[in-house]
């Protein structure tokens, strides 16, 4: 383990996670935040703008 | 898996390989795949302005690419071939690309843009619309449109008709984006009409009857008119 800074601020490895939030990835961009999950398609909010028309879905905003 | 979802990875798995392949040959004017599942394998078709700059030297660029498509993306046995784009002046990504390298020659915005503009309008677009984004002239960035012809903005016309492409570069100043929208010569208009001469030469003058055909299968009844 390595010394970060000033006092006992440790820095360890990021956890290896199964579930949760941090591995609910868009596999476009890779960002955890507004990621959509409905009928398996994990792709964020931002990414889905771009490129859910050409799955044939009508995208209005 | 529901079918809803088998067909949704299959084009979300069509969206990534032409995503890829637009990175890919940037340079060789890419302007679309055609991606066809068989149960024998896969049909990849890559449309180019370019064609050569597709195979490479000896092959060796289409052999890459092949070689993605079965490690990368997972398809089994992918048949790649090319073909040459009739028109490119008529695809958008094509042009927004072509504007984005002259940008980066060095060759002014306004240029650009009216030069893209003539070739597409003289190519038999009904209508151009071209985008040109970034610290153009001052260091406040500034949209600039340049327009010819017909666009429309809204409706099925727009979503169904209207061919986009969009393309950005990193010059000195910072980056610039372009966006090319083409309204393709074969595209209807809503209020358009069209009257069937073959058929108004036919009638004699007792039967005079004009009829006034909308040609649209969504929006129009095909009004008609007695006299
Ligand atoms: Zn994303």
């Amino acid at each position: 383990m390595v010394e970060v800074g000033c006092g006992d601020v440790k820095q360890k490895p990021p956890k290896d996670r199964k579930f949760g939030k941090g591995v609910v990835k868009c596999r476009r961009c890779g960002t955890t935040v507004g990621v959509i999950r409905k009928y398996k398609l994990y792709i964020c909010r931002r990414c889905a703008n771009e490129i859910l028309p050409s799955l044939g879905f009508k995208v209005y905003e | 898996m529901s079918a809803v979802r088998q067909l949704l990875e299959k084009r979300k798995k069509k969206a990534e390989i032409e995503e890829y392949l637009r990175e890919k040959l940037k340079d060789a004017g890419f302007g679309g795949v055609d991606i066809i599942f068989t149960p024998i394998g896969t049909r990849v078709t890559i449309y180019a302005m370019h064609p050569g700059r597709v195979i490479g030297p000896r092959g060796k660029t289409i052999k890459e690419i092949s070689e993605t498509l079965m490690n990368k993306f997972g398809i089994e046995n992918p048949n790649v071939t090319v073909t040459e784009i009739e028109v490119p002046e008529l695809n958008p990504y094509v042009m927004a690309q072509r504007i984005v390298q002259a940008l980066e020659r060095g060759i002014r915005h306004r240029r650009v843009a009216f030069w893209a503009l003539r070739r597409i309008m003289d190519a038999g677009a009904r209508g151009v619309e071209i985008e040109i984004s970034g610290k153009l002239t001052s260091a406040r960035a500034r949209t600039e449109k340049y327009t010819a012809g017909l666009m429309p903005k809204s409706g099925d016309y727009a979503l169904q008709y209207v061919k986009v492409g969009k393309a950005s570069v990193l010059l000195k100043t910072g980056i610039f984006g372009v966006k090319v929208k083409i309204y393709p010569p074969d595209a209807p208009l809503p209020e358009e009409i069209k009257l069937d001469i073959e058929k108004l030469s036919n009638l004699k003058l007792s039967d005079v009857k004009v009829e006034v055909v909308e040609d649209n299968g969504q929006g129009g009844k095909g009004a008609k008119e007695e006299e």
